[in-house]
Protein backbone atom coordinates (compact mmCIF):
# COMPACT_ATOMS: atom_id res chain seq x y z
CA UNK A 1 0.00 0.00 0.00
CA UNK A 2 0.98 3.53 -0.91
CA UNK A 3 2.09 5.18 1.92
CA UNK A 4 4.64 8.44 2.52
CA UNK A 5 7.51 9.05 5.39
CA UNK A 6 8.17 11.84 7.29
CA UNK A 7 11.51 11.92 8.50
CA UNK A 8 13.84 14.40 10.47
CA UNK A 9 16.47 13.42 12.57
CA UNK A 10 15.31 10.14 14.65
CA UNK A 11 12.14 10.95 13.96
CA UNK A 12 10.32 8.41 11.80
CA UNK A 13 6.55 8.85 10.86
CA UNK A 14 4.76 6.54 8.41
CA UNK A 15 1.46 7.35 6.98
CA UNK A 16 -0.89 5.76 4.48
CA UNK A 17 -2.40 7.53 1.41
CA UNK A 18 -5.97 6.37 2.31
CA UNK A 19 -5.75 7.98 5.75
CA UNK A 20 -5.02 11.41 4.02
CA UNK A 21 -7.36 11.29 1.43
CA UNK A 22 -9.52 14.40 1.20
CA UNK A 23 -12.74 12.89 2.77
CA UNK A 24 -10.42 12.61 5.87
CA UNK A 25 -10.22 15.67 6.38
CA UNK A 26 -11.54 17.33 9.82
CA UNK A 27 -14.37 19.08 9.20
CA UNK A 28 -15.15 22.90 10.43
CA UNK A 29 -12.00 23.87 8.94
CA UNK A 30 -11.84 26.90 6.21
CA UNK A 31 -8.83 27.51 3.48
CA UNK A 32 -8.61 31.22 2.61
CA UNK A 33 -5.59 32.12 -0.37
CA UNK A 34 -3.61 35.84 -0.29
CA UNK A 35 -0.62 35.92 -2.14
CA UNK A 36 2.11 33.25 -1.26
CA UNK A 37 0.07 32.52 1.94
CA UNK A 38 -2.55 30.03 2.74
CA UNK A 39 -4.47 30.23 5.93
CA UNK A 40 -6.18 27.69 7.33
CA UNK A 41 -8.76 28.23 10.14
CA UNK A 42 -9.24 25.40 12.67
CA UNK A 43 -11.49 24.50 15.24
CA UNK A 44 -10.13 23.27 18.83
CA UNK A 45 -7.87 20.55 18.58
CA UNK A 46 -7.83 17.50 20.41
CA UNK A 47 -5.56 16.34 22.52
CA UNK A 48 -2.90 13.90 21.81
CA UNK A 49 -3.57 13.97 18.25
CA UNK A 50 -1.52 14.35 15.29
CA UNK A 51 -2.46 17.00 12.57
CA UNK A 52 -0.97 16.48 9.14
CA UNK A 53 -1.36 19.47 6.54
CA UNK A 54 -2.21 17.96 3.02
CA UNK A 55 -1.66 20.19 -0.13
CA UNK A 56 -2.36 18.24 -2.97
CA UNK A 57 -0.66 18.72 -6.69
CA UNK A 58 -3.90 20.98 -7.89
CA UNK A 59 -2.43 24.05 -6.02
CA UNK A 60 -1.06 25.99 -8.67
CA UNK A 61 0.81 29.42 -9.26
CA UNK A 62 -0.07 32.15 -11.06
CA UNK A 63 1.46 31.00 -14.17
CA UNK A 64 -0.46 27.31 -13.78
CA UNK A 65 2.73 25.80 -12.69
CA UNK A 66 1.65 23.71 -9.69
CA UNK A 67 3.11 21.58 -7.54
CA UNK A 68 5.53 18.80 -8.50
CA UNK A 69 3.63 16.17 -5.87
CA UNK A 70 1.50 15.90 -2.57
CA UNK A 71 2.98 17.89 0.13
CA UNK A 72 2.31 16.86 3.68
CA UNK A 73 4.00 17.65 7.12
CA UNK A 74 2.30 17.06 10.72
CA UNK A 75 2.52 18.83 14.23
CA UNK A 76 1.20 17.51 17.31
CA UNK A 77 -1.14 19.02 19.52
CA UNK A 78 -1.08 19.28 23.20
CA UNK A 79 0.23 16.03 24.82
CA UNK A 80 -0.78 14.59 28.25
CA UNK A 81 -0.10 14.17 30.63
CA UNK A 82 2.99 15.45 30.89
CA UNK A 83 4.76 15.05 34.42
CA UNK A 84 8.32 17.12 33.09
CA UNK A 85 9.37 19.72 30.51
CA UNK A 86 10.60 19.13 27.44
CA UNK A 87 13.92 21.05 28.56
CA UNK A 88 13.64 18.95 31.64
CA UNK A 89 14.72 16.00 29.21
CA UNK A 90 16.76 17.71 26.96
CA UNK A 91 18.89 18.11 29.50
CA UNK A 92 19.64 15.28 30.44
CA UNK A 93 20.34 14.13 27.16
CA UNK A 94 23.26 16.86 26.33
CA UNK A 95 24.52 16.75 22.69
CA UNK A 96 22.88 13.77 22.25
CA UNK A 97 19.36 15.82 22.13
CA UNK A 98 20.92 18.09 18.53
CA UNK A 99 18.81 15.34 16.63
CA UNK A 100 15.48 15.16 17.84
CA UNK A 101 12.20 16.70 17.62
CA UNK A 102 9.78 18.03 19.60
CA UNK A 103 7.38 14.96 18.91
CA UNK A 104 9.45 12.35 19.90
CA UNK A 105 10.75 13.88 23.08
CA UNK A 106 7.19 14.96 23.87
CA UNK A 107 5.96 11.38 23.03
CA UNK A 108 8.50 9.82 25.19
CA UNK A 109 7.43 11.96 28.48
CA UNK A 110 3.86 11.46 27.67
CA UNK A 111 4.35 7.92 27.83
CA UNK A 112 6.26 7.96 30.75
CA UNK A 113 3.93 10.42 32.67
CA UNK A 114 1.10 7.69 31.47
CA UNK A 115 3.51 4.37 33.21
CA UNK A 116 3.95 6.76 35.94
CA UNK A 117 0.24 6.67 37.04
CA UNK A 118 -0.44 3.42 35.97
CA UNK A 119 2.57 2.39 38.20
CA UNK A 120 1.35 4.54 41.00
CA UNK A 121 -2.28 3.52 40.27
CA UNK A 122 -3.37 7.08 39.35
CA UNK A 123 -6.34 7.03 36.78
CA UNK A 124 -7.38 10.71 37.23
CA UNK A 125 -5.50 13.87 36.00
CA UNK A 126 -3.01 14.74 38.50
CA UNK A 127 -3.42 18.74 39.64
CA UNK A 128 -0.07 17.97 41.44
CA UNK A 129 3.30 16.40 40.44
CA UNK A 130 5.02 15.14 43.41
CA UNK A 131 8.88 15.40 43.26
CA UNK A 132 9.59 11.39 42.49
CA UNK A 133 6.82 11.50 40.00
CA UNK A 134 8.56 14.33 37.65
CA UNK A 135 12.36 12.83 38.23
CA UNK A 136 11.05 9.74 37.41
CA UNK A 137 9.40 10.56 34.25
CA UNK A 138 12.26 12.96 33.35
CA UNK A 139 14.65 9.44 33.54
CA UNK A 140 12.97 7.58 31.98
CA UNK A 141 11.95 9.74 29.04
CA UNK A 142 15.45 10.53 28.72
CA UNK A 143 16.47 6.75 28.53
CA UNK A 144 13.58 5.89 26.16
CA UNK A 145 14.95 8.32 23.84
CA UNK A 146 18.32 7.02 24.64
CA UNK A 147 17.42 3.75 23.65
CA UNK A 148 15.44 4.94 20.36
CA UNK A 149 19.01 6.76 18.86
CA UNK A 150 20.98 3.89 19.86
CA UNK A 151 18.57 1.02 18.10
CA UNK A 152 18.37 3.18 15.19
CA UNK A 153 22.15 3.76 14.33
CA UNK A 154 22.77 0.00 15.02
CA UNK A 155 19.79 -0.53 12.56
CA UNK A 156 20.86 2.06 10.15
CA UNK A 157 24.74 0.49 10.18
CA UNK A 158 23.48 -3.18 10.09
CA UNK A 159 26.31 -3.97 12.82
CA UNK A 160 26.11 -4.65 17.00
CA UNK A 161 26.49 -1.55 18.72
CA UNK A 162 29.91 -1.24 19.90
CA UNK A 163 32.11 2.06 21.30
CA UNK A 164 34.51 2.25 18.88
CA UNK A 165 31.72 2.14 16.12
CA UNK A 166 30.29 5.21 17.84
CA UNK A 167 33.54 7.45 18.85
CA UNK A 168 33.12 9.39 15.92
CA UNK A 169 29.62 10.70 16.21
CA UNK A 170 28.53 10.12 19.61
CA UNK A 171 31.71 9.91 22.56
CA UNK A 172 31.34 6.32 23.40
CA UNK A 173 32.64 6.85 26.95
CA UNK A 174 30.05 10.11 27.56
CA UNK A 175 27.18 7.55 26.04
CA UNK A 176 27.72 4.80 27.64
CA UNK A 177 27.90 7.02 31.21
CA UNK A 178 24.79 8.84 30.21
CA UNK A 179 22.89 5.50 29.65
CA UNK A 180 23.88 4.22 33.05
CA UNK A 181 23.27 7.43 34.99
CA UNK A 182 19.73 7.63 33.43
CA UNK A 183 19.22 4.07 34.24
CA UNK A 184 20.56 4.70 37.76
CA UNK A 185 18.03 7.51 38.30
CA UNK A 186 15.24 5.94 36.71
CA UNK A 187 15.30 3.03 39.04
CA UNK A 188 15.77 5.03 41.80
CA UNK A 189 13.19 7.20 41.39
CA UNK A 190 10.77 4.58 40.14
CA UNK A 191 10.96 3.16 43.46
CA UNK A 192 10.85 6.47 45.28
CA UNK A 193 7.55 7.05 43.11
CA UNK A 194 6.09 3.59 44.15
CA UNK A 195 7.40 3.78 48.15
CA UNK A 196 5.48 6.98 48.27
CA UNK A 197 2.75 5.81 47.07
CA UNK A 198 2.29 2.78 49.22
CA UNK A 199 2.55 5.32 51.63
CA UNK A 200 -0.60 6.42 50.55
CA UNK A 201 -0.79 9.64 49.15
CA UNK A 202 2.47 12.21 49.01
CA UNK A 203 2.70 15.46 49.90
CA UNK A 204 6.01 16.57 48.03
CA UNK A 205 4.82 20.42 46.45
CA UNK A 206 4.04 20.92 42.65
CA UNK A 207 7.00 21.53 40.47
CA UNK A 208 9.45 22.20 43.87
CA UNK A 209 12.13 20.48 45.21
CA UNK A 210 11.11 20.00 48.62
CA UNK A 211 9.61 16.98 50.55
CA UNK A 212 7.76 18.98 52.66
CA UNK A 213 7.38 22.18 53.35
CA UNK A 214 10.09 24.35 55.45
CA UNK A 215 8.49 26.91 58.29
CA UNK A 216 10.83 30.02 57.40
CA UNK A 217 12.26 29.60 61.35
CA UNK A 218 13.84 25.85 60.45
CA UNK A 219 15.73 27.73 58.01
CA UNK A 220 18.32 28.77 60.42
CA UNK B 1 22.42 28.92 66.70
CA UNK B 2 23.14 31.88 68.97
CA UNK B 3 20.10 33.28 70.56
CA UNK B 4 21.12 36.43 69.31
CA UNK B 5 21.81 36.40 66.29
CA UNK B 6 19.14 38.02 63.81
CA UNK B 7 17.07 35.59 61.83
CA UNK B 8 14.14 35.90 59.36
CA UNK B 9 10.77 36.20 61.22
CA UNK B 10 8.43 35.71 58.37
CA UNK B 11 8.37 36.52 54.84
CA UNK B 12 6.12 37.43 51.88
CA UNK B 13 5.30 35.37 50.21
CA UNK B 14 5.19 32.14 52.57
CA UNK B 15 8.12 29.52 52.09
CA UNK B 16 6.85 27.68 49.10
CA UNK B 17 4.41 29.50 48.32
CA UNK B 18 2.53 29.37 44.70
CA UNK B 19 0.90 31.17 42.38
CA UNK B 20 2.55 34.42 43.73
CA UNK B 21 2.16 37.75 41.84
CA UNK B 22 4.83 37.74 39.92
CA UNK B 23 4.70 42.05 40.13
CA UNK B 24 4.87 41.97 43.66
CA UNK B 25 8.25 42.69 45.84
CA UNK B 26 9.71 39.93 47.86
CA UNK B 27 9.62 40.70 51.58
CA UNK B 28 11.53 39.50 54.83
CA UNK B 29 11.25 40.77 58.41
CA UNK B 30 14.08 40.20 60.59
CA UNK B 31 13.72 40.10 64.34
CA UNK B 32 16.21 42.22 64.98
CA UNK B 33 18.01 45.79 63.66
CA UNK B 34 20.37 44.81 60.89
CA UNK B 35 23.55 46.96 59.56
CA UNK B 36 22.38 48.91 56.93
CA UNK B 37 25.79 48.38 55.36
CA UNK B 38 25.69 44.62 55.42
CA UNK B 39 22.03 44.97 53.39
CA UNK B 40 22.82 44.87 49.80
CA UNK B 41 22.57 42.80 46.09
CA UNK B 42 25.97 41.09 47.02
CA UNK B 43 23.60 39.22 50.52
CA UNK B 44 20.33 39.54 49.20
CA UNK B 45 19.89 37.51 45.76
CA UNK B 46 16.59 36.48 43.66
CA UNK B 47 17.29 33.16 41.22
CA UNK B 48 15.01 32.26 38.76
CA UNK B 49 15.44 28.60 38.83
CA UNK B 50 12.89 27.67 36.64
CA UNK B 51 14.87 29.85 33.80
CA UNK B 52 18.45 29.08 35.66
CA UNK B 53 19.06 33.04 35.81
CA UNK B 54 19.54 35.78 38.59
CA UNK B 55 16.84 38.55 38.92
CA UNK B 56 18.33 41.52 38.90
CA UNK B 57 16.09 44.47 40.99
CA UNK B 58 16.78 46.70 43.67
CA UNK B 59 17.38 45.65 47.44
CA UNK B 60 15.96 47.92 50.08
CA UNK B 61 16.17 48.17 53.91
CA UNK B 62 13.82 49.98 56.11
CA UNK B 63 13.17 48.70 59.81
CA UNK B 64 13.79 45.33 59.98
CA UNK B 65 12.46 44.80 56.49
CA UNK B 66 14.42 43.69 53.89
CA UNK B 67 12.70 44.39 49.92
CA UNK B 68 14.06 42.50 46.75
CA UNK B 69 11.95 44.76 44.45
CA UNK B 70 12.31 43.16 40.88
CA UNK B 71 13.36 45.45 38.09
CA UNK B 72 10.48 44.08 36.19
CA UNK B 73 7.84 41.17 37.00
CA UNK B 74 9.03 38.04 37.43
CA UNK B 75 8.53 35.13 35.04
CA UNK B 76 5.49 34.28 35.04
CA UNK B 77 4.89 30.01 36.25
CA UNK B 78 8.73 29.56 37.49
CA UNK B 79 10.32 28.78 40.82
CA UNK B 80 11.96 31.66 42.25
CA UNK B 81 14.59 31.09 45.22
CA UNK B 82 15.62 34.46 47.50
CA UNK B 83 18.66 34.37 49.46
CA UNK B 84 19.57 36.11 52.35
CA UNK B 85 23.36 35.23 52.73
CA UNK B 86 24.33 34.05 56.39
CA UNK B 87 28.15 34.18 58.00
CA UNK B 88 30.69 36.49 58.36
CA UNK B 89 30.64 37.80 54.77
CA UNK B 90 26.93 37.88 54.99
CA UNK B 91 23.74 39.86 56.91
CA UNK B 92 24.65 41.40 60.18
CA UNK B 93 22.77 43.14 62.86
CA UNK B 94 23.67 46.38 64.00
CA UNK B 95 25.94 44.91 67.06
CA UNK B 96 27.53 42.84 64.33
CA UNK B 97 26.50 39.52 64.34
CA UNK B 98 26.29 37.41 61.57
CA UNK B 99 23.06 35.35 60.81
CA UNK B 100 24.03 31.70 61.62
CA UNK B 101 23.34 29.99 58.29
CA UNK B 102 22.41 31.32 54.70
CA UNK B 103 18.65 31.95 54.60
CA UNK B 104 16.69 30.70 51.75
CA UNK B 105 12.74 31.16 50.33
CA UNK B 106 11.77 29.55 47.94
CA UNK B 107 8.23 30.36 45.94
CA UNK B 108 6.04 29.67 42.22
CA UNK B 109 5.02 32.33 41.07
CA UNK B 110 1.44 32.41 38.85
CA UNK B 111 0.23 33.93 35.72
CA UNK B 112 1.05 37.53 35.05
CA UNK B 113 -2.07 39.43 35.63
CA UNK B 114 -2.92 42.12 32.85
CA UNK B 115 0.11 41.73 31.06
CA UNK B 116 0.50 38.27 28.38
CA UNK B 117 3.88 37.15 27.65
CA UNK B 118 4.91 36.89 24.70
CA UNK B 119 5.45 33.14 23.15
CA UNK B 120 7.96 32.22 20.73
CA UNK B 121 6.23 30.29 17.63
CA UNK B 122 9.13 30.35 15.63
CA UNK B 123 12.20 28.49 15.60
CA UNK B 124 10.16 25.80 17.30
CA UNK B 125 11.67 23.80 20.08
CA UNK B 126 14.53 21.80 19.01
CA UNK B 127 13.59 23.02 15.37
CA UNK B 128 16.71 22.95 12.57
CA UNK B 129 17.08 26.54 11.14
CA UNK B 130 19.54 28.32 8.43
CA UNK B 131 21.92 30.80 9.28
CA UNK B 132 19.28 33.26 8.16
CA UNK B 133 16.01 32.91 10.05
CA UNK B 134 12.90 34.73 11.24
CA UNK B 135 11.46 34.90 14.86
CA UNK B 136 8.05 34.54 15.05
CA UNK B 137 6.00 35.35 18.57
CA UNK B 138 2.46 36.22 19.45
CA UNK B 139 2.70 39.81 19.84
CA UNK B 140 0.54 40.84 22.83
CA UNK B 141 0.42 44.89 22.46
CA UNK B 142 1.89 47.19 20.70
CA UNK B 143 5.13 48.87 21.39
CA UNK B 144 8.82 47.99 21.20
CA UNK B 145 9.87 44.04 21.59
CA UNK B 146 13.36 43.32 22.93
CA UNK B 147 14.76 39.87 21.26
CA UNK B 148 17.96 38.30 22.53
CA UNK B 149 19.22 34.78 20.51
CA UNK B 150 22.03 33.12 23.21
CA UNK B 151 23.97 30.22 22.91
CA UNK B 152 23.05 29.60 26.50
CA UNK B 153 19.89 28.80 28.50
CA UNK B 154 20.82 31.61 31.15
CA UNK B 155 21.45 34.35 28.34
CA UNK B 156 24.57 35.23 29.38
CA UNK B 157 26.41 34.20 25.69
CA UNK B 158 23.84 36.55 23.56
CA UNK B 159 24.75 36.40 20.30
CA UNK B 160 22.37 38.39 18.71
CA UNK B 161 21.72 41.24 18.61
CA UNK B 162 25.19 42.41 19.66
CA UNK B 163 25.87 46.01 20.66
CA UNK B 164 25.03 47.97 17.65
CA UNK B 165 23.02 45.78 16.13
CA UNK B 166 19.71 46.81 15.64
CA UNK B 167 16.06 45.67 14.20
CA UNK B 168 12.87 46.24 12.41
CA UNK B 169 9.85 44.22 14.22
CA UNK B 170 7.15 43.80 11.37
CA UNK B 171 3.88 43.14 12.36
CA UNK B 172 1.14 40.48 10.92
CA UNK B 173 -2.10 42.62 9.68
CA UNK B 174 -4.06 41.58 12.37
CA UNK B 175 -1.24 42.70 15.07
CA UNK B 176 -1.91 39.53 16.44
CA UNK B 177 2.03 38.04 15.24
CA UNK B 178 5.33 39.78 15.44
CA UNK B 179 9.02 38.83 13.57
CA UNK B 180 12.56 39.88 13.10
CA UNK B 181 15.02 38.49 10.70
CA UNK B 182 18.25 38.61 12.44
CA UNK B 183 20.29 40.64 9.79
CA UNK B 184 23.58 38.85 10.04
CA UNK B 185 23.39 35.00 9.71
CA UNK B 186 24.10 33.21 12.62
CA UNK B 187 27.03 30.84 12.74
CA UNK B 188 25.56 26.70 12.88
CA UNK B 189 25.23 25.55 16.36
CA UNK B 190 22.44 25.58 19.34
CA UNK B 191 20.68 28.54 20.42
CA UNK B 192 18.18 30.05 22.17
CA UNK B 193 16.15 32.99 21.50
CA UNK B 194 13.27 34.64 23.72
CA UNK B 195 11.19 37.90 23.25
CA UNK B 196 9.41 40.54 25.85
CA UNK B 197 7.84 43.77 25.24
CA UNK B 198 9.92 46.21 26.31
CA UNK B 199 10.04 46.42 30.40
CA UNK B 200 7.65 42.96 30.52
CA UNK B 201 8.69 39.57 31.47
CA UNK B 202 10.53 37.63 29.19
CA UNK B 203 8.84 34.95 27.22
CA UNK B 204 9.87 31.07 28.05
CA UNK B 205 13.08 30.32 26.05
CA UNK B 206 13.30 28.14 23.03
CA UNK B 207 15.70 26.05 21.98
CA UNK B 208 16.65 25.84 18.45
CA UNK B 209 20.12 24.64 16.12
CA UNK B 210 21.22 26.88 13.09
CA UNK B 211 22.82 24.22 10.15
CA UNK B 212 23.56 24.99 7.00
CA UNK B 213 21.97 23.04 4.65
CA UNK B 214 23.94 21.83 1.59
CA UNK B 215 21.67 23.35 -1.60
CA UNK B 216 21.90 20.97 -4.53
CA UNK B 217 23.51 22.39 -7.79
CA UNK B 218 20.19 23.56 -9.95
CA UNK B 219 20.94 24.42 -13.59
CA UNK B 220 20.48 27.79 -14.56
CA UNK B 221 17.38 26.93 -17.13
CA UNK B 222 15.41 25.11 -14.73
CA UNK B 223 12.31 26.84 -13.69
CA UNK B 224 12.25 26.87 -10.43
CA UNK B 225 8.82 24.89 -9.17
CA UNK B 226 5.95 25.65 -6.91
CA UNK B 227 6.89 24.76 -3.24
CA UNK B 228 5.50 24.84 0.39
CA UNK B 229 8.36 27.08 1.97
CA UNK B 230 6.99 27.17 5.30
CA UNK B 231 4.48 26.02 7.84
CA UNK B 232 3.59 28.06 10.85
CA UNK B 233 3.36 25.60 13.40
CA UNK B 234 6.36 24.33 12.29
CA UNK B 235 6.70 20.83 10.62
CA UNK B 236 7.30 18.25 13.36
CA UNK B 237 6.36 20.54 16.13
CA UNK B 238 5.13 19.21 19.30
CA UNK B 239 2.60 19.87 22.08
CA UNK B 240 0.81 23.00 20.14
CA UNK B 241 -2.24 24.76 21.90
CA UNK B 242 -5.30 23.63 21.57
CA UNK B 243 -6.43 27.40 20.22
CA UNK B 244 -4.06 27.75 18.03
CA UNK B 245 -6.72 28.75 15.87
CA UNK B 246 -4.67 28.71 12.39
CA UNK B 247 -2.12 27.23 10.72
CA UNK B 248 -0.50 29.43 7.25
CA UNK B 249 1.34 27.94 4.49
CA UNK B 250 3.85 29.91 2.53
CA UNK B 251 4.55 28.99 -0.74
CA UNK B 252 7.67 30.46 -2.69
CA UNK B 253 5.10 32.16 -5.69
CA UNK B 254 1.87 33.57 -5.79
CA UNK B 255 -0.69 31.13 -6.07
CA UNK B 256 -4.12 31.04 -7.88
CA UNK B 257 -6.56 31.39 -5.70
CA UNK B 258 -8.83 29.05 -7.53
CA UNK B 259 -6.88 26.09 -7.44
CA UNK B 260 -6.68 26.56 -3.59
CA UNK B 261 -9.83 25.31 -1.93
CA UNK B 262 -10.49 22.69 0.88
CA UNK B 263 -10.17 20.25 -1.31
CA UNK B 264 -6.90 20.97 -2.60
CA UNK B 265 -5.46 22.03 1.09
CA UNK B 266 -6.81 20.54 3.86
CA UNK B 267 -5.86 19.22 7.64
CA UNK B 268 -6.50 15.26 8.82
CA UNK B 269 -6.28 13.87 12.35
CA UNK B 270 -4.28 10.94 12.99
CA UNK B 271 -3.77 9.22 16.49
CA UNK B 272 -1.37 10.40 18.73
Amino acid sequence: MDSIVLERGFERFEVFLSEIAPEKAIPGITVQSEGTRVTITLPTLEENARYLVVVMPDVKDLAGVSLSALWCAYFASRYSPLYCSLQDVVGELGSVSSELTPGLVYDAIRDASRLADYLTGVTVTRTEIPFPVGEFVKYRAAYTILSQIITKRVLERGESYTLGDLRVDLRPPRLKELTDGLRGQMDYWRSEMLAAARRGGVNWTVRGYFTSPVPASRQL
Amino acid sequence: MPLNAPYVMFSEPKMLAEDVDPAKPVVVWFNRDLDPGTVSAATVRLLDLTNRVPVSGEVIYTGRQVTFRPDRPLAPESRHQLVVLGGESGVKDILGTAMAQTFTLEFVTGALTGAVVPVVISPAEQEAVAPTFTILWTAVGEGFYEVQVASDLDFTKVVWPLDGEGYTTVFSEDGSFASVVPARPLEPGYYFVRVRMSGEAWSRPVGFAVYVREEPLVAENVVDELKVVNMLPSPFSGNVSLDIGKIVLEFNRELDPQSVSSKSVYVVKLPG
